[in-house]
């Protein structure tokens, strides 16, 4: 990866998605510019396992803020404190693929996983459920009335497989339930039972709910 | 023009990796295999012979080599069978080339 992070990013940037790069800010962020729109600066960083509230703090603390920050490569977790952080400047984070979709959105730094939020929203929102920590960017944890807290991992795919279980407990650690986030596809026989080996539960979304209940 | 260029990436990759993915079979599907203009990650299916390969390849495959961001998922012919993975998601096979399977 020669030069910069900085540069790599920008050498990804295809205009024929509609997005240019037009200039840089003095503390290095990309200003860029969906079609017409009013450029918008984007802060690189490069962390490698998980991203703390330590290094997103510098680059929020610069007189011009990100509005959106990417971190390369693209597989590192979030931490709940960073996101914390980074959604109060305001600003928004996510993949290079996603700052089109907050380009696009006409509000870059409220731009919201749409995932996340429906997840974070309906595990909030269940009756047996008082509050709910965010660990990283796709692990919450719900603590309950009844029964002990749950740490849930999000899981992309349209089908989940043992693979995708597997790869979970690699990423996030232990959790209780691993739940599919698309709501087609399916939930595999084999993930069932990777889950099952690790003391866990590969659910859909509505086994996520029945799980909270008991 | 962008299912062309992450295609081309997506077997560069697959020819990198060498005889880990013997055996697998590679399908494109979403946004980019329907060519859409505003596609903004790619949807990349992977069949493997057993969980081995499956957690080789997660291991090996680097989504920041790829034009786009990848959303990879990886699973065994059989479970594949289970949910009739290839049909339900309008995959394509991308790799390895057989004639009349591909694009």
């Amino acid at each position: 990866m020669a030069g910069s992070i900085t540069d790599w990013l920008a050498s990804k940037i295809d205009p024929d998605d509609g997005l240019t790069i037009v200039d840089r800010t003095p503390e290095d962020f990309l200003l860029m510019q969906f079609r017409s729109n009013e450029p918008f600066p984007v802060a690189v960083i490069s962390v490698k396992d998980v991203i703390l509230p330590e290094h997103v703090q510098p680059i929020l603390s610069h007189a011009t803020k990100p509005q959106f920050i990417v971190n390369v490569p693209s597989r590192t977790l979030w931490s709940g404190d960073a996101i914390s952080l980074v959604n109060a400047a305001p600003a928004a984070f996510g993949t290079l693929g996603e700052i089109r979709k907050a380009a696009d959105s006409g509000d870059v730094p409220s731009y919201r996983n749409k995932n996340w939020d429906y997840f974070e929203k309906a595990i909030r929102q269940h009756s047996n459920v008082h509050a709910v920590t965010r660990v990283y960017d796709e692990v919450f944890e719900a603590h309950r009335h009844k029964g002990k807290s749950l740490k849930i991992a999000l899981l992309n795919g349209y089908h989940v497989s043992a693979e995708d279980v597997r790869n979970a407990r690699d990423r996030f650690g232990k959790f209780d339930i691993a739940v599919k986030k698309s709501g087609y596809g399916s939930v595999t026989d084999a993930a069932e039972q990777a889950a099952a080996s690790m003391g866990a539960k590969a659910v859909t979304f509505k086994g996520l709910m029945q799980s909270l209940a008991r | 023009m962008t299912r062309e260029r992450c295609v081309k990436a997506i077997v560069d990759l697959a020819e990198r990796l060498g005889s880990i993915q013997d055996g697998s079979e590679w399908y494109l599907f979403g946004s980019v295999d329907r060519d859409e203009p505003a596609a903004s990650d790619i949807d990349l299916l992977i069949l493997c012979t057993v969980d081995g390969q499956a957690d080789a390849l997660r291991r090996e495959i680097n989504p920041d080599d790829l034009p786009l961001p990848l959303d990879l998922g990886l699973m065994t012919f059989d479970e594949a069978a289970q949910v009739d993975a290839v049909r339900t998601q309008r995959a394509r096979l991308i790799y390895p080339h057989t004639s009349g399977r591909t694009t």
